[in-house]
Formats: C-alpha cells, sequence, structure tokens
C-alpha cells in the first residue's frame, strides 16, 4: 500500500555523495540510541547497511549467550548518489508483513536535501502492536482492514479541515 | 493523543464495527450528505438509516448540521477530531523519522567539512 506516506525531509550542508557516504556507510555513527531507536536498548551493539541491492540492514546487539541479529530489512535500491530503498520490519511485525523506506538525496545550494519516505503502515493490521496509540479492547481485527484502507482518506481529510 | 482506552475512543471503535456505519463513513468521507441522499447511497430506508446516524453522532464520529436556506434539511459531515488518534499514530513515525534525520544531519556537518556556496 503506498497511499499512506510518512515522509520526512533534512538539508545537509554536503554534497549529495557525501550525504549518501554518510547516510549508509556511518549509520551506526548518527543512528539513534536508546530503546526507542535500538533493539539493543542499553546493550552494546551497532546498525549496519550493506552497501548493495539484496544487503541487509541490521543492528547486531551483544546478547548473554553472543550476538543477536535483528534484520530490519533488504536494500532494493542502490543507486549512489540519489537514491537508496530498502524494506522495513519491526521486530514484532508478522512474517507477511512489510512496510517500504525510500531515501533521496537532492542537491540543493546549500548541499543536501534528504528525504525520507516511508511507506506502507496503513496495510498493517489495526491492532498491530505497531500501532501502540491505537491499541485497546474495542480496536477488533474485525475493523482492522477496513481501518487501515481508509486511513489514508482520513488523514488527509484531517489535514484539511484542521 | 487520546489516552488508550479512554471512552471516545472505544465509543468511536464500537460504533466502526458495524457494516451499515462504515458505509456511512465512507460516503462521508466524499463529502457532506443530506440524509435522504444517504439513504440512497447505502440503500436504505430512512428511518433505519438514522437509528445508525444516531450511534454515529453519540460516538461524535459525524456531526448534523441545518442548512440556512432550508431548516428542515439536515446535512451530516464527519467530524475529523474524531479521527485523530489516527493522523496522531502516523504522527508519531514521522517524529521518529525526524529526530533519525536531525541526528544524521549533526553527526554529518560535524564530521565533514561543509559545503560553503559560492556568493
Amino acid at each position: 500500500m503506498s497511499g499512506d506516506p510518512v515522509r520526512v525531509s533534512v538539508s545537509v550542508a554536503v554534497p549529495p555523495a557525501v550525504a549518501f557516504e554518510v547516510f549508509t556507510g556511518e549509520i551506526d555513527r548518527w543512528w539513534r540510541r536508546g530503546p526507542k531507536f535500538r533493539n539493543a536498548g542499553r546493550r552494546a551493539g551497532f546498525v549496519r547497511l550493506e552497501p548493495h541491492v539484496g544487503g541487509r540492514l541490521f543492528e547486531s546487539v551483544d546478547g548473554k549467550d553472543g550476538e543477536l541479529i535483528f534484520e530490519v530489512g533488504r536494500v532494493h535500491v542502490w543507486d549512489p548518489p540519489t537514491r537508496l530503498a530498502f524494506s522495513w520490519r519491526n521486530a514484532n511485525f508478522a512474517p507477511d508483513e512489510v512496510t517500504n523506506v525510500t531515501v533521496e538525496f537532492a542537491p540543493i545550494s546549500s548541499g543536501t536535501l534528504v528525504t525520507v519516505t516511508h511507506v506502507g503502515w496503513g496495510a498493517l493490521r489495526a491492532d498491530h502492536p505497531a500501532r501502540h496509540g491505537l491499541q485497546g479492547a474495542a480496536f477488533s481485527r474485525m475493523i482492522g482492514l477496513w481501518w487501515g484502507e481508509q486511513m489514508t482518506s482520513l488523514r488527509e481529510l484531517c489535514r484539511q479541515l484542521d | 493523543m487520546a489516552p488508550v482506552g479512554s471512552s471516545n475512543l472505544n465509543a468511536a471503535f464500537a460504533a466502526l464495527s458495524d457494516a451499515t456505519r462504515r458505509a456511512v463513513i465512507q460516503a462521508l468521507l466524499a463529502r457532506p450528505r443530506r440524509a435522504g441522499e444517504l439513504a440512497r447511497t447505502i440503500n436504505m430506508s430512512p428511518p433505519a438509516l438514522s437509528r445508525h446516524l444516531r450511534v454515529l453522532r453519540k460516538a461524535r464520529l459525524v456531526v448534523e448540521e441545518g442548512i440556512e436556506a432550508d431548516a428542515r434539511v439536515r446535512v451530516y459531515r464527519l467530524d475529523p477530531t474524531a479521527f485523530g488518534p489516527v493522523r496522531d499514530w502516523l504522527g508519531q513515525i514521522e517524529k521518529l523519522w525526524e529526530e533519525q534525520l536531525l541526528a544524521f544531519k549533526q553527526h554529518t556537518e560535524r564530521s565533514r567539512r561543509v559545503h560553503r556556496p559560492r556568493p
């Protein structure tokens, strides 16, 4: 489902090639730490993005019995210095549930505009644990699929009417 | 965001558990409609529909309004505030990426000579 994009941009004062290189090659250096952003929580570990189509985006965590790997997704577009895309699964997703992230690097006068577009959230079932804010007994699976389909239009409507 | 399990949210989801009422919401997503037009659109008798509209109004998903030209005509439209939690949920994901991109920007600009365009 592509109709429910989350889109966020930031400008960085470096050329696209450098922005792409830092975004991918130094992902562990900038990816935020703590339980909100990493499975590791406060344990040691690292995030890595393998630099080719089919490469993994994963987190390695130092567990009690050795290394734990949390695979977030796989690279499906590797097009430096302009575009990168990968699948995205949170740890609590069912096997068939997947969302997709595209990162674009556009040259601007002050450097590069980096835009992340994350789509597919509306296709997740409505009682999904990823939807913390909407959990509740009344939020049954029965209305879930419908809710997912309607979410985009509802969101647009809210924006228009706000 | 409304707290989980808040009575408003529960009423909203209970109201949406019925196929007819979902059809009403769907019809109102396009635009506000009169009761008679709604009844025709979803193929239901006006008295039967009015029971569903009452549930939707009580759940505050739908509001009823008169129009100036004719006080007898009632127009129904969606109440966008009822759908706030949906928007807030996607907003949280947006917020996470905003925080990540800010961290990316700070790291990049600290560790690299920043690009200065010529005046």
